[in-house]
C-alpha cells in the first residue's frame, strides 16, 4: 500500500505523460492473502502483492486504454503513451461519453487495521479452530480464509481526484464425511470488512452440524417445490440477476429483464433490491472507476422494476446520468452492482420451516449459471445441506438437486416469506459484499445427482 | 533468470527443502468493435515473480509485481514464513514424484507477429465483420467483433536444477450477433462462443478465420432464432457439434480427471470427482467408442507447452481408453500419492498464482463416421452447437448445458431450427450412450480461455479437440419456457 498522496501522484504522472486531449487514470493496489485447507490440513497458503494502473487517453472522441502492474515513473509514462497510441489508431466514436467532472465524495472508512495486519500464523490459527471441530467427529474439513487490503485512486484531467482504501475478510468451509455419493456435507460462510467479525467457532460448528445431518441422502422426484432458502442461496440468485440484467447497456439494448419494464411489476411485492454501498457492513466504495460518486440505486422496489445502474457510456446512450457503477478498465461496459442488498422481512427460518407442510430446505447453490438472461432463467445445483421439510420440520437429507427456473417469474415471484435476519456473503470481487435474507418461495426442481 | 535463481537461494537459506520460482512477463492487446464503433482498444503489460517453497513438507507461496533482487529475497522469506504457518494443522508431509531437471528454451509457433500488424488494419477488419453481422437481420441489436493477442515470457527454475524459458504467443478473434425482439434474445457466435476461437499462433490464425465472410450468416441465424420454435422437451437422440462437445469434454471429462479434485483438495470451491482412484483401470466411463486423452504437445493448443509449471515435460496420455477410465491429470505431489510419475498438468494462470492441476489439451479421438452419416442414422433427434449455458454438479455427474442453436432431425435429415436448446444427463450414462463419432477430417481444436478453478481464482487457457458425436436417449429441452 502506498497511501493517498503517492497513489494520486502516480495518477498525475500518467495524466501528464499522456499529452492527450483528456486522460483518466485508475490505480488499484491489493495485498491478497489466502489460506486454503482440505482434508483437514492447510494445503495452499499464499500472499500476493499486486498493482494495476489503467490509463484511458482521449483524442477527440477516440479513447485508448492501457494497463500495467508496474508503478515506477518510467513504467507509468510508458503505459500512458501506449494508451495514446491505442486511441490514435481508431476512427472517431460518436458514442464516446467523455470523462467525469470533479465531484465531492462522501467519506468512507472501510479499512480495518486488524484485518490489514492479519498474519499467516493468524490465518492458520483461525483455520485450525474449524479443523479441530471436524476432527472431533472424524470429518473432513476444507475451505479458505481470505483477507485483503485494497487501495483505489481515480484521477482525470478534468480535476477528478478520488482515493479510498479498504479491507475485507471472508471464510467458506465445507465439512464432509467422505467423497462417496451418499456422503454428508455441510457448509458455512461469512464475509465482513473486519476479520474480527468472523466467528470461526460458530462457522465451524454450523458446517459440522449440517454435515452430520446430511449422511445417506435420499431422492425426490423433479417438480415444483416450496423451498426455504438460506441467505447464501438467495445471494447467488441476486448475483445471477445482476449478471443477467443489472447493466445500463444491456438495459438500453433490450437485453435486461428491466428493458421496457421500468415502472411495471416484475416479481413479488416482497422483493426490494438495491445497490447500496453505504450499507454499514459491506465494503464502502464512495465512487466508481470513472470518478463518479456512487449512488444508491433501487433496482426493484416492492416487486416493481424501479431503476437501473449506469456507467458513463451507458448513461450517454440512455440519455441519463451515470449512477457511479463503472468497473475498472472498462471491463464490463454498462456497469455492475458491487453492493447488492435485498430487504429484510418479518419472518425467520424457523417460522418458514414450521409453516411448510412439505418442501425442501436449501443451504446453498452450486455452479449456478444463466440459461436465458431476458427471461432470468438460471440453473444450478443445491449443495452441502439439502433437506426435505415434512410437517413443519426439517427431515431427511436429500441428494443435491438440479433446479432450472426463472428468478423473477418463478422463484422471486412466488416468495411468501422473507427473514428478519440477513447474511453478508462474499462475492469473490474485492470491495464487494452482498446482503441477503432467507426466503420461502417455490422452485422448479429438474433433476438430481446420483 | 538471475532474479529467479536468487529467490531460490534465499528460500534455501531461509529453510526451504525445495523451492521453485517463476517470473512471467505478459503483453496483451485487445480490440472490440461494437455496432461499428471501437468499444475497447487496450494494451496491457504485467510482470511479476512467484516463489513456491516446501518447509517441513508444507507449501508456502508468495508473489509480487516488483521484480528485483530485494523483492526476490523478501518473497522467498515470506513464502517460508507462510509454509511454517501451514504446519499448525499439519497431517502429512508433501512428497514429490521425481522429474529430471530440464535446462531448455521453447517457443510456440507464430508465423505473423500480431504486434507487427498495424492496429488500424485490425480495426478495419473488425468493423467490416461487424457491419456484415448487422446486415444479417433487422433485429440484430448488437454486432460485435473482437480480437486479442497475448505474449508471455516465462522463466522457471527449481532447486533441483531446472532452468526453463518458454515464450508463448496466443491469438484469438471472433464475431457475435445478438438479436432482440418481443421478450426474446438470441445469440450466435463465430467461430465459437468463447472469444471466437483461441490458439497459440500468430496473426495468421485471425486471417484464416475470415470473420467478415462468416459474419452475415451469424447475424441471419440470430435473427432467425427469434422466430424459431422452442426446443422440444423429450428424450431423444442428440448430436453435438464440435464447439458444444468441447464444453462437454471440458466439464465432464477434463475436470473429473484432475487428481487434486479426486483427492479432495478442491472440495470447498471447484468440488471433488466421481472418478475416485479405486476405479482406475476398470471403471466404464463411456461406450467402447469413447477415447479421451490429454496431450500438451498439439501444435497451437492452448494447453500446449514444453514443460508445465513444475518442470515436467509435455506428453500424451490417455484418460479414457475404449470407454474405461485409465488415467488422470497429475502434479508431482498427486502422482507420488498415486504411486506414479506426473503427466505434466501443473499450471498457474500467472505469476501471482500457485500452480494447481489444470487441463492441458483434453481431446476426444475421432471415430469413423461423418456428421452426415450420424444425422442419416437418426430418426428423431436434435443437433445442437454453440456454447450458451453450462452447469454441472460438484462431483461432475449431473450436468445441464445449453446451446446457441439447434435443429430438429427427422428421418435422417436436418429439419427446422429450434431455439434455446438445452440437454441434461449423468456423465457416465451420457458418454455410455455415445454410438458414433465423426472422423479426423471433421476434428476441430478449440481454445477455452476462461476455465475457472482454485482460490484465489485462476482463469486458465485450455484446449479441446473433437469431431461431432452422437448420443442416444438424452433428455433435451429442460425447464419451463
Amino acid at each position: 500500500m502506498v497511501g493517498k498522496d503517492r497513489a494520486l501522484s502516480v495518477c498525475e504522472t500518467a495524466i501528464s505523460a499522456c499529452g492527450a486531449d483528456a486522460a483518466e487514470v485508475v490505480l488499484m493496489l491489493e495485498t491478497d492473502s489466502l489460506t486454503r485447507f482440505a482434508n483437514s490440513e492447510i494445503h495452499q497458503n499464499t500472499t500476493v502483492d499486486d498493482a494495476t494502473l489503467f490509463v484511458r487517453a482521449v483524442l477527440g472522441t477516440r479513447a485508448g486504454w492501457a494497463s500495467t502492474n508496474q508503478i515506477t515513473h518510467d513504467a507509468v509514462q510508458e503505459a500512458a503513451l501506449r494508451a495514446v497510441q491505442m486511441a490514435r489508431v481508431q476512427p472517431e466514436n460518436p458514442d464516446s461519453p467523455g470523462l467525469a467532472d470533479p465531484a465531492k465524495y462522501e467519506e468512507a472508512d472501510g479499512y480495518d487495521e486488524r484485518t490489514a495486519a492479519f498474519t499467516p500464523a493468524d490465518r492458520a490459527q483461525a483455520v485450525s479452530r474449524i479443523i479441530r471441530q471436524a476432527d472431533v467427529h472424524g470429518l473432513n474439513a476444507s475451505g479458505s480464509l481470505r483477507t485483503r487490503v485494497t487501495e483505489v485512486a481515480v484521477a482525470n484531467s478534468r480535476g477528478v481526484r478520488a482515493w479510498t482504501r479498504g479491507t475485507d475478510a471472508s471464510l467458506i468451509t465445507v465439512v464432509m464425511t467422505g467423497f462417496e455419493s451418499d456422503a454428508g456435507s455441510g457448509y458455512a460462510e461469512a464475509a465482513s470488512r473486519r476479520v474480527g467479525d468472523l466467528d470461526f467457532d460458530t462457522l465451524g460448528a454450523t458446517a459440522v452440524h449440517k454435515c452430520l445431518s446430511t449422511r445417506r441422502p435420499q431422492d425426490v422426484e423433479p417438480g415444483e417445490y416450496v423451498v426455504v432458502m438460506e441467505p447464501s442461496a438467495v445471494a447467488t440468485a441476486m448475483q445471477m440477476l445482476a449478471y443477467m440484467g443489472m447493466n445500463g447497456i444491456s438495459f438500453v439494448e433490450g437485453r435486461s429483464y428491466a428493458s421496457g419494464r421500468l415502472g411495471t411489476k416484475v416479481t413479488s411485492e416482497m422483493v426490494t433490491i438495491a445497490d447500496d454501498w453505504r450499507d454499514p457492513d459491506t465494503s464502502p466504495l464512495p465512487f466508481d472507476f470513472e470518478g463518479t460518486p456512487r449512488q444508491r440505486v433501487t433496482l426493484i422496489e416492492q416487486g416493481t422494476a424501479s431503476g437501473m445502474i449506469y456507467d458513463r457510456s451507458a448513461a450517454a446512450r440512455a440519455n441519463t446520468k451515470s449512477t457511479g457503477h463503472a468497473v475498472p478498465g472498462g471491463g464490463m461496459p454498462g456497469g455492475y452492482p458491487l453492493h447488492l442488498v435485498m430487504n429484510a422481512g418479518d419472518s425467520s427460518i424457523e417460522e418458514m420451516v414450521a409453516g411448510t407442510e412439505r418442501g425442501i430446505y436449501i443451504t446453498r447453490f452450486n455452479y449456478a449459471n444463466p440459461v436465458h438472461p431476458v427471461k432470468t432463467i438460471f440453473t444450478g445445483m443445491t449443495k452441502d445441506g439439502t433437506f426435505l421439510i415434512e410437517d413443519g420440520r426439517i427431515g431427511r437429507p436429500l441428494r443435491n438437486l438440479r433446479f432450472t427456473d426463472s428468478i423473477l417469474d418463478g422463484l422471486f415471484a412466488s416468495i411468501t416469506d422473507v427473514s428478519r435476519d440477513t447474511g453478508l456473503l462474499p462475492t469473490g470481487n474485492g470491495m464487494s459484499i452482498y446482503r441477503a435474507p432467507a426466503i420461502r418461495a417455490r422452485l422448479q426442481v429438474t433433476g438430481s445427482t446420483v | 533468470m538471475r532474479i529467479v535463481e536468487m529467490a531460490l537461494d534465499r528460500a534455501r537459506a531461509a529453510g526451504a527443502s525445495y523451492a521453485d520460482a517463476r517470473s512471467l512477463q505478459q503483453a496483451d492487446e485487445g480490440l472490440t468493435v461494437r455496432n461499428g464503433h471501437v468499444e475497447q482498444a487496450r494494451s496491457g503489460m504485467s510482470y511479476g515473480l512467484g516463489v513456491r517453497v516446501l518447509v517441513d513438507g508444507q507449501w508456502g507461496y508468495a508473489a509480487g509485481s516488483v521484480v528485483s533482487e530485494a523483492e526476490a529475497a523478501r518473497l522467498a522469506g515470506l513464502a517460508v514464513e507462510i509454509a511454517k504457518a501451514s504446519s499448525v494443522v499439519r497431517k502429512r508431509e508433501v512428497r514429490l514424484a521425481p522429474v529430471p531437471p530440464a535446462v531448455d528454451t521453447w517457443e510456440s509457433p507464430c508465423r505473423i507477429d500480431p504486434w507487427s500488424v498495424p492496429t488500424s488494419r485490425k480495426v478495419d477488419m473488425l468493423r467490416e465483420a461487424c457491419k456484415a453481422a448487422q446486415s444479417g437481420g433487422s433485429d440484430v441489436r448488437v454486432a460485435m467483433a473482437y480480437m486479442r493477442a497475448i505474449r508471455e515470457v516465462k522463466n522457471y527454475a527449481s532447486t533441483e536444477g531446472a532452468r526453463i524459458t518458454q515464450t508463448s504467443t496466443i491469438t484469438s478473434a471472433g464475431v457475435r450477433a445478438v438479436a432482440v425482439g418481443a421478450g426474446e434474445m438470441q445469440i450466435r457466435s463465430y467461430p465459437g462462443t468463447f472469444d471466437g476461437n483461441v490458439r497459440q499462433a500468430g496473426y495468421e490464425f485471425v486471417e484464416e478465420m475470415d470473420l467478415a465472410a462468416n459474419a452475415k450468416r451469424v447475424g441471419a441465424e440470430a435473427q432467425a432464432l427469434l422466430s424459431a420454435e422452442q426446443c422440444p422437451s423429450d428424450t431423444m437422440t442428440l448430436i453435438l457439434g464440435t464447439n458444444q462437445l468441447a464444453l462437454q469434454i471440458h466439464e465432464s471429462c477434463g475436470h473429473p480427471t484432475e487428481l487434486d479434485r479426486v483427492y479432495g483438495t478442491e472440495a470447498s470451491f471447484a468440488g471433488t470427482s466421481f472418478l475416485t482412484t479405486e476405479k482406475l483401470g476398470s471403471y466404464r466411463y463411456g461406450s467402447k467408442f469413447v477415447n479421451l486423452y490429454a496431450d500438451s504437445q498439439i501444435p497451437g493448443g492452448l494447453g500446449t507447452f514444453a514443460y508445465d509449471d513444475e518442470g515436467t515435460p509435455a506428453c500424451h496420455s490417455y484418460l479414457v481408453k475404449d470407454g474405461i477410465l485409465v488415467g488422470y491429470l497429475m502434479s508431482r505431489e498427486t502422482a507420488h500419492d498415486l504411486g506414479t510419475v506426473s503427466n505434466g498438468a501443473m499450471r498457474a494462470s500467472g505469476w501471482d498464482r500457485m500452480p494447481i492441476i489444470r487441463m492441458t489439451n483434453i481431446c476426444l479421438e475421432p471415430g469413423n463416421d461423418t456428421l452426415e452419416s450420424l444425422i442419416a442414422g437418426t430418426d428423431d433427434g436434435v443437433f445442437m452447437d454453440g456454447i450458451k449455458s453450462w452447469s454441472i454438479d460438484d462431483r461432475r455427474l449431473n450436468f445441464q448445458f445449453g446451446s446457441e442453436i439447434g435443429y430438429r432431425i427427422r428421418n435422417g435429415q436436418l429439419a427446422e431450427m429450434v431455439k434455446n436448446p438445452t440437454y441434461t444427463g449423468i456423465t457416465p450414462e451420457f458418454w455410455g450412450s455415445c454410438d458414433g463419432i465423426a472422423g479426423p477430417e471433421e476434428w476441430v481444436l478449440w481454445g477455452v480461455p476462461n476455465c475457472g478453478k482454485g482460490e484465489p481464482l485462476q482463469i486458465m487457457r485450455v484446449g479441446h479437440g473433437t469431431s461431432p458425436a452422437r448420443f442416444r436417449n438424452v433428455k433435451v429441452g429442460v425447464g419451463r419456457w
